[in-house]
């Protein structure tokens, strides 16, 4: 579709082309899921954590694995919008915010 | 020592952290106190939403790939691919008795440096209003102190009553002077000397105003010592527009914090016509679609979820009242331009304020003629009605001769004396800035003039003659001010009194 619409050109074809690109990232995105840990992760648990994602979410998942000091422990994991955090910073501060 | 420490110690070990899910969304666009979010997929309308920071903003724009959030506070920290949480609550403001003689901004913080406000509650600041079944007809009568007001254009509690005028006609002295006249009488109840009067709680909403107005607004109560009877939420022309939006609301939710628990309170919103303008710039850089004006298409919504939450609750749901006085600037007098005509529709009655009358010398410059209480003599004590009554007549009767008079022409007597009536009534409802007149001395003034002991006394002696009138009762006759206060009608014992008492005046006054 997208080179009919290169070979066509109708008009303002770019911002056409650019507000699709933008509407598949998004699309993208949703299914995009990014795995922070303060320490890199072994190989086993990475990919134990992927098969559950793939599990509650479709087998269409992508995966990154991120590495974040400030974290200080545990693991946060955003998939599309929703972020699942279990790391020791995020306790700390809702423990700071609960006083 | 220990024992409070192991109380800490078991405090944290019963806390419970476990792992958190959020939505989330990325800043794309921020600019003008609006912020674009892709992302967010589970927010809900007017949701609030955390910015890192400590910011929050308020989702009011969902599309199909983002979300348009109005920002609360300062956003010049806000950056591209900033990530936003939801908060799954809605804004809300501090309410209660904690707020009394506060100074506050449109979220409830407290900007006179009179250190935190103390609140048990919070309401939200949106809020459904009451529906039919929990009202209650509007009975009794909030006192104004401004005689106009009170024997010919009466509010009662629970009434939305417009102020309407031109720029510098009055509009906010009106509305001091209903602060300053209810607080003199809560603390006349609350003294144990007026058993009749409920406390009325005022909160004065000021939205796109000059800040050197606000502080003289608060400064004219504080002189009059009303201001532990009211709630001041400011939003002047500094703040931004989203502060100016939300101000009438969050007065709005504190007033109803006092409907709900069976008290009354007096909101005054001054004025809508600049909070409609900050809705309108609100609504432009959300890109909402504008029409008439360049308003958007809800500025009625607007007024009339705003208006319709000021209402009188029956006994059975405890029997509050919330009565609203919105104020309109006009342009030129036009009261048939958008915003005017929306707010009169949506209100129980307007006071019109002219410029022509105030140059005139007549202040109030309260045009008696197309002014209009619907709610009238419901919300009038006998008293007042029984005196009153005529006098709106008197007056349109005089409007209507008074082209004879600018002549001088040679009048029948009946014509005559219709003109002299009625150029003495319109002297005697002029009335001084911030000195109201109690209700017992209306009703005496009212009185005189309607048996006819003004008719005597030149025109421009009426005031004078009224002045003295008033310091003679209230030095040398209180005991019939107190009986009218207590029976609150004019029966033959008291009329028989009212008249010996004028006489004796009569006799000595010297103009």
């Amino acid at each position: 579709m997208v080179q009919t619409v290169i070979n066509e050109k109708p008009r303002q074809y770019l911002e056409v082309l650019k507000d699709y690109q933008r509407l598949i990232r998004l699309e993208v995105e949703k299914r995009h899921a990014v795995i922070e840990s303060a320490t890199p992760l072994n190989r086993s648990l990475g990919d134990q954590i992927v098969n559950t994602l793939r599990a509650r979410y479709g087998d269409d998942v992508t995966t990154e694995f991120r590495t974040n000091p400030e974290l200080l422990g545990g693991l946060r994991i955003k998939i599309g919008n929703n972020v699942l955090d279990g790391s020791v910073r995020n306790r700390l501060n809702r423990l700071q915010e609960k006083f | 020592m220990s024992a409070f420490l192991e109380e800490l110690e078991s405090t944290i070990a019963g806390l419970q952290t476990e792992t958190t899910r959020t939505n989330v969304g990325t800043v794309r666009e921020v600019g003008d106190g609006v912020a674009k979010i892709e992302g967010l997929s589970d927010v809900m309308l007017n949701e609030m939403l955390e910015f890192p920071g400590g910011l929050y903003g308020l989702a009011l724009n969902l599309e199909e790939t983002e979300v348009g959030a109005i920002l609360l506070g300062e956003y010049t920290e806000i950056t591209e691919g900033m990530e936003v949480r939801t908060t799954g609550r809605l804004l809300s403001v501090p309410v209660g008795k904690g707020l009394l003689g506060r100074v506050v901004n449109a979220l409830g913080q407290p900007i006179d440096g009179k250190g935190p406000i103390r609140a048990e509650e919070t309401y939200p600041v949106e809020k459904i209003a009451p529906g039919i079944i929990k009202r209650q007809s509007v009975t009794v009568p909030v006192q104004t102190g401004i005689m106009a007001v009170d024997a010919m254009i009466p509010i009662g509690r629970g009434q939305r009553e417009l102020i309407i005028g031109d720029r510098a006609t009055g509009k906010s002295t009106v509305a001091l002077d209903t602060i300053i006249s209810q607080a003199k009488l809560n603390r006349e109840a609350e003294e144990g000397r007026n058993k009749n009067h409920k406390p009325l709680y005022c909160i004065y909403v000021a939205v796109g105003q000059k800040n050197m107005s606000v502080a003289r607004t608060i400064d004219t109560l504080d002189k009059a010592g009303a201001l532990p009877y009211t709630i001041i939420v400011s939003a002047p022309a500094a703040e931004s527009a989203t502060n100016q939006y939300l101000a009438p609301y969050a007065g709005t939710a504190m007033g109803e914090w006092f409907m709900n628990n069976g008290m009354d309170a007096l909101i005054i919103y001054d004025d809508l016509t600049k909070h409609a303008a900050a809705y309108r710039q609100v609504s432009l850089v959300l890109r909402r679609p504008s029409g008439r004006e360049a308003y958007p298409g809800d500025v009625f919504y607007l007024h009339s979820r705003l208006l319709e939450r000021s209402a009188r609750l029956s006994e059975k749901e405890g029997g509050g009242s919330l009565t609203a006085l919105p104020f309109i600037e006009t342009q030129a007098g036009d009261v048939s331009a958008y915003i005017p005509t929306n707010v009169i529709s949506i209100t129980d009655g307007q006071i019109y304020l002219e410029t022509d009358l105030f140059y005139q010398g007549v202040r109030p410059a309260i045009s008696v003629g197309i002014s209009v209480s619907r709610v009238g003599s419901a919300a009038q004590i006998k008293a007042i009605k029984q005196v009153a009554g005529t006098t709106k007549l008197d007056l349109a009767q005089f409007r209507d001769l008074q082209a004879f008079a600018q002549f001088g022409s040679d009048v029948d007597p009946g014509t005559r004396k219709k003109l002299d009536r009625g150029q003495r009534i319109v002297e005697l409802f002029k009335q001084g800035q911030h000195d109201p007149l109690p209700v017992e001395v209306q009703v005496v003034l009212l009185f005189a003039m309607q048996k006819g002991y003004f008719d005597d006394v030149a025109v421009d002696k009426v005031r004078d003659c009224k002045t003295k009138l008033r310091d003679f009762f209230q030095t040398r006759q209180e005991g019939i001010l107190k009986q009218i206060v207590d029976k609150r009608a004019i029966d033959k014992e008291l009329e028989g009194a009212l008249h010996a008492a004028i006489k004796d005046f009569k006799t000595f006054y010297r103009p």
